[in-house]
């Protein structure tokens, strides 16, 4: 299938940067560097802004504290969108970042799809709480097609509907799960 | 002794712009930024109608040597002693390497407050000589 380009201004120097940080992750901007061939200066540079667009995130290794980047779902929809990655290696990584453990490949590869033909800059598509809602919002505001997403976003606003309910409480979830679980949205 | 390596890729890039040759350039080393590489001793530029090599000796070696700084181990703040080599600086963050002791530390800050420091894996003879190299280049005219 394949994706319209989301709208992030990278280079392809800086995709295959990218690229590179995804099928290597957890890695470090030296790993970046040697394999690359490129100097530390320079991958510092790139995944400063990378950090900087919501392309990636590290954790600080335990004992050496190295910083350990990985590529966020806003980052391989980029790749994805570009062409720089296989959709089927990149389909586990989506699912599991949004803990969408029960949607298909399809369904994850439908889900990608709407997001970029409907992204919008600031649009959060790294959780998957706030992307439901303002994919919700925009729907009501009749700003989003849901021409063939239909049983996808109903199934996807349940999930992230309840996960938002539950924080508030396990009382509450208690009192409205049902409705949240069954309801059809669009 | 504070060595902004920005200043230096500056100088390189004005250099081979100036005094490069067009050029054929067998490998590429080393990235050091968009549009400007090393190849064996040489700087190389990438124009819209091919390369502009310049040679620049030592400035290249000094350049490799602090390329790879691998991190060996976190350690706590230091007051790092000279000479100091800034790799990388924006409006809100930068990365400068410095010498305790008998090891090369690289701290990360934002603003004045420390995030990072670490132990990296540089001899501090290479580094301290690179450093001169580097800082001789910037400051001759």
């Amino acid at each position: 299938m394949s994706l319209p380009k989301l709208d992030v201004q990278l280079d392809e120097k800086e995709l295959m940067i990218l690229a590179s940080i995804l099928l290597n992750e957890p890695t470090t901007a030296y790993r970046i560097a040697v394999e690359n061939r490129m100097h530390f200066s320079y991958v510092y540079k790139k995944v400063e802004r990378f950090e900087q667009e919501e392309l990636v995130a590290y954790f600080c290794e335990p004992g050496n504290g190295r910083k350990l980047y990985y590529v966020l779902p806003k980052g391989i929809l980029l790749l994805l969108s570009r062409g720089a990655v296989n959709a089927r290696l990149v389909l586990d990584k989506l699912r599991d970042r949004w803990g969408l453990k029960d949607f298909t490949d399809d369904e994850i590869m439908a889900l990608a799809e709407l997001l970029v033909r409907n992204y919008k800059a600031g649009m959060p598509i790294n959780d998957v709480v706030m992307m439901s809602y303002s994919l919700y919002t925009r729907y009501l505001a009749g700003d989003l097609t849901v021409h063939g997403y239909r049983s996808l976003l109903n199934k996807l606003f349940r999930r992230a509907f309840e996960a938002l309910v539950g924080l508030i409480g396990d009382e509450c979830l208690r009192e409205c799960g049902k409705a949240i679980s069954t309801r059809e949205y669009v | 002794m504070f060595i902004p390596l920005r200043r230096v890729l500056e100088k390189l890039r004005e250099a081979v712009e100036v005094e490069g040759a067009p050029c054929d350039p067998a490998t590429l080393d080393l990235q050091l930024s968009d549009d400007l590489y090393l190849s064996g001793l040489k700087a190389v530029l990438k124009a819209e109608n091919g390369y502009k090599c310049r040679e620049i000796g030592a400035v290249s070696e000094a350049i490799k040597t602090l390329a790879y700084p691998r991190i060996v181990e976190q350690r706590p703040l230091r007051t790092l002693k000279p000479p100091y080599v800034e790799l990388y600086e924006d409006a809100r963050k930068y990365v400068v390497l410095g010498i305790y002791e008998d090891a090369v530390y690289m701290t990360e800050w934002s603003g004045i407050r420390l995030c990072c420091s670490w132990i990296v894996d540089m001899d501090v003879g290479a580094y301290t000589s690179a450093a001169a190299v580097l800082r001789e280049f910037i400051e001759s005219s």
